[in-house]
């Protein structure tokens, strides 16, 4: 088919369009939503009882700031790659160094401070998948509905986004605060979902979109 | 492009956004002017880049609803473009790298010996063939008759010889799972 033909055919296609809102936006309702939706989700599973004296422990507080931080920016880095030449690599170089470099500070905090002692903590993954899936859903409907040209990334940040707000989360139903228990059984599952997002949106989702 | 040509080019998408075909025709059109000879630079085969071109405004038009009135129209075209010449590219790499794999095997691979027992293989396929293709095939093939000769001691036609050798061959390439000429 030559070129003509072929812009022939999608102006016969062609109807009109909804647009979608900016990317910061959409980010704004996602966040605020998914906010809600982890703080039902801690209430209904039963907050640990002393969650207000460890919020005054600094590793704890620092922990409690730095993920959300890390999941608004990675759920804003997901939404600008879904809208073609709105995507950011600095910040986006920025965010995935920042998520693969947090599990090895742990590595080292854990050598440091402990021993390598830590309790198991399945609860803690299944909290995490369980506190993520919502939002999950919402940020996948707002990328399906946008054209993410690197499915692979976007599906990358926008589980990274997810599963760090659930791990903040999560951090307030789990008593345990030992680092190598929240190395193993928080950062480390986040981390793997994540990348199991970037897999899935390449191979999967990437085809889907091509289709 | 330049800030005139891309305010053009906004006005018209914006309005293709609303339903205007006309104004989605001259869009595609001046996006296609516009992005055709930069995929050239890129590439000296002007085919493979038309091709890509295509694939940029297949792309165009499943996206065109992710333009945002009152941004410039540039970076997104061009976004979407170089994407789908990233696209091509990794598929290029991919395809001659399966090209070189497969070429460099069969140049390694060494050839069939007789003890291999592939010999055998192949005479008892023959010797499991209808009676008239088996006979030709043996004439022909093993004992070096010409089908000439091979027609007068079967005591049939030439064509004959020749149909049901052909017929015979054909079962044992498809026994192998060879594809025929």
């Amino acid at each position: 088919m030559n070129t003509e033909k072929l812009i022939q055919d999608l102006v016969n296609r062609h109807r009109a369009v909804k647009t979608i809102s900016a990317p910061e936006t959409r980010w704004l309702i996602w966040a605020f939503a998914s906010l809600a939706l982890v703080t039902a989700g801690v209430l209904l599973a039963q907050p640990r009882a002393d969650w207000q004296e460890a919020l005054s422990r600094p590793q704890f507080a620092a922990q409690i700031i730095f993920l959300p931080l890390l999941s608004a920016v990675a759920a804003l880095c997901a939404l600008r790659l879904g809208t073609p030449g709105r995507d950011t690599p600095f910040l986006r170089s920025l965010t995935g160094g920042v998520a693969m470099a947090w599990p090895l500070l742990l590595v080292g905090a854990s050598l440091f401070t402990e021993d390598l002692h830590s309790e198991i903590g399945w609860k803690c993954v299944r909290n995490i998948m369980l506190l993520s899936f919502l939002p999950a859903f919402l940020l996948a409907r707002m990328l399906r509905r946008a054209a993410p040209l690197k499915t692979g990334k976007a599906s990358f940040f926008a589980l990274l986004g997810c599963s760090t707000l659930a791990c903040a989360g999560t951090r307030f139903i789990c008593p345990h605060d030992e680092i190598s228990h929240f190395l193993l059984w928080h950062s480390l599952p986040t981390l793997g979902m994540s990348i199991a997002g970037f897999f899935f949106g390449r191979y999967f989702a990437g085809a889907a979109a091509k289709a | 492009m330049n800030p005139k040509q891309d305010k053009e080019m906004a006005r018209l998408l914006v309005l293709a956004q609303k339903g205007d075909q006309i104004a989605y025709q001259n869009f595609l059109l001046a996006a296609s002017r516009l992005l055709r000879p930069y995929l050239h630079r890129r590439h000296p085969q002007p085919e493979l880049m038309e091709e890509v071109l295509q694939e940029t405004l297949i792309s165009i038009h499943r996206a065109r609803h992710t333009y945002l009135p009152d941004r410039p129209v540039g970076p997104w075209l061009y976004a979407i473009c170089d994407h789908r010449l990233m696209d091509f590219f990794r598929a290029r790499r991919r395809s001659e790298r399966s090209r070189l794999n497969q070429a460099s095997q069969e140049a390694t691979a060494p050839p069939p010996r007789p003890e291999d027992g592939w010999i055998e293989t192949i005479l008892s396929a023959v010797r499991r063939l209808p009676e008239k293709q088996r006979r030709a095939i043996e004439l022909i093939k093993l004992s070096g008759l010409s089908v000439n000769e091979a027609a007068a001691r079967m005591g049939m036609s030439e064509s004959a010889v020749k149909v049901n050798a052909f017929r015979g061959y054909e079962a044992i390439r498809k026994k192998f799972g060879v594809k025929g000429k």
